[in-house]
């Protein structure tokens, strides 16, 4: 897709972990990074369990062959 | 603890895509060498599918008749337009140019099922009936697309190569001087063909793009169900599809650097959000190739496809992340006028810079080698603002994503300027 060059390129906030709490705006910035970081987690989690699909498709040819 | 694995993993969605992208640009300088067989004289077939393109089709028909190359003709599917679409392509050139009208109820169901119908109508001509389908060459073309003069001959020696299915030209923008969001598209698409459509020729996941695809008639043929189906299906992104099903069939798909096709880009920012929001829901229907890839695409194609069909995923997710940065800089801003002193440290500053703007001066430098006059320098500030731009996809993205899950399904055509 040609959004992929987008892909590497947002701006996170890679100090958030490190920034106090009493900013106006810092725990829902926080909260919008967390729920990236969960869904990624999660993404990590089901590209996982495809290519481990994609590697017992190619186990199996192989014996086959 | 929890909070913190979660903020950290959010970064490394970006370290993970920029990763992926300087592997696809130091893939894209390499050389690629080219298998030959024995040459062979094809015919070519134009394939337009037109809903009311007055504007610009007569155009596109002006540049294809004038092509330097035997033996070819272009087949204008006309999806019911309600303007002069038919009379224009009856006033071109009836050597060249053949017509084909649909019909209300069943024309306007989508770009797939026009170029169903013209390949349905070629075979019932008897125009192919002379040649072999491996030595006819199908090419789809945008309406409002202008071919490069040289692009028969730029696009044949790929075919040389049995295994070649389908061959993708370059895209570029002709109006692309017409202000900064045209600019932006055509380095939005050079950069994507020269880096990202280069690579993937050495991963062997090379993708279509709907105009400018040239693809093998006996390679479209495989794609045809027993039910008399034809090769493209009636997803919003039929090229998306048909590019990986060529590929799970055994063909090679071929990107070609030295010719392209030039479009007319978007001018108005409404618009193009609206286009790419249809790019973006077609994206998320392919999800269904997933099982074909899993069973039928070699290993490397394979991981390379299921990343790009992901990508819509990690697209919505790091939509979140400059909003975060936004609310978080504004709060700090803030806090800093209520505080009397900066309560920020500059690597605030350089650490977003460093992860969201390095690619830039890589992009900037590919752009620059197509667009010589730009300079280096505006190349690399221009690509700054390629990088902002690419944030377009995000309300793409999320206007996309509920167009699917409201079930809406139709064709939002880019209407031509």
């Amino acid at each position: 897709m040609y959004g992929k060059p987008a892909l590497g390129t947002v701006m996170p906030l890679a100090g958030l972990t490190a920034a106090p709490e009493v900013l106006p705006g810092i725990p829902f910035a926080r909260g919008l990074q967390e729920a990236a970081g969960a869904g990624f987690l999660l993404y990590c989690a089901i590209a996982a369990a495809l290519l481990s699909a994609k590697f017992w498709f190619v186990l199996r040819s192989f014996g086959d062959r | 603890m929890i909070t913190e694995v979660m903020l950290w993993s959010s970064i490394a969605i970006i370290v993970m895509a920029g990763c992926y992208n300087s592997t696809l640009f130091a893939l894209s300088r390499r050389r690629v060498k080219h298998a030959r067989g024995p040459r062979a004289e094809r015919l070519y077939i134009f394939l337009l599918a037109c809903l009311n393109e007055e504007k610009v089709l007569a155009e596109s028909l002006a540049r294809i008749t004038a092509l330097p190359a035997g033996n070819f003709l272009a087949l204008v599917i006309d999806d019911a337009s309600d303007d002069r679409t038919a009379d224009i392509a009856r006033a071109a050139d009836p050597q060249r140019v053949r017509l084909l009208q649909r019909q209300l109820p069943n024309a306007r169901k989508g770009k797939g099922a026009a170029l169903n119908a013209g390949i349905r109508h070629l075979r019932q001509s008897g125009v192919l009936d002379d040649y072999h389908p491996r030595d006819v060459i199908v090419c789809v073309v945008d309406a409002d697309g202008r071919l490069d003069p040289h692009v028969v001959q730029a696009v044949d020696p790929y075919f040389d190569d049995p295994r070649t299915g389908a061959t993708q030209i370059g895209v570029r923008m002709y109006n692309r001087n017409k202000g900064l969001l045209a600019r932006l598209q055509d380095m939005e698409f050079v950069i994507y063909g020269d880096i990202f459509q280069s690579a993937r020729r050495y991963i062997g996941s090379v993708g279509m793009g709907g105009n400018g695809q040239f693809m093998r008639l006996s390679a479209l043929d495989t794609l045809c169900g027993y039910d008399g189906s034809g090769p493209w299906s009636d997803s919003l992104t039929e090229d998306l599809d048909l590019g990986v099903r060529l590929i799970a069939r055994g063909w090679t798909n071929q990107h070609c650097t030295t010719a392209a096709v030039s479009q007319q880009a978007v001018l108005d920012v409404r618009r193009l959000v609206r286009q790419r929001s249809r790019w973006f829901q077609g994206h998320l229907q392919s999800a269904g190739l997933v099982p074909l890839i899993l069973r039928e695409v070699p290993t490397r194609a394979a991981v390379d496809l299921l990343y790009h069909l992901s990508s819509p995923v990690l697209i919505l997710l790091t939509s979140l992340m400059p909003l975060s940065f936004l609310v978080a800089t504004g709060g700090t801003v803030i806090g800093s006028v209520e505080a009397g002193r900066l309560l920020f440290s500059p690597m605030w500053v350089i650490g977003p810079y460093v992860l969201s703007f390095t690619a830039a001066y890589a992009y900037g430098w590919v752009y620059f080698r197509r667009e010589r006059n730009l300079g280096l320098a505006r190349a690399v500030l221009l690509s700054h603002v390629f990088v902002l731009y690419g944030y377009i996809w995000f309300a793409a993205g999320w206007w996309g994503l509920w167009r699917m899950l409201t079930g809406k399904q139709t064709w939002l055509k880019t209407a031509r300027t």
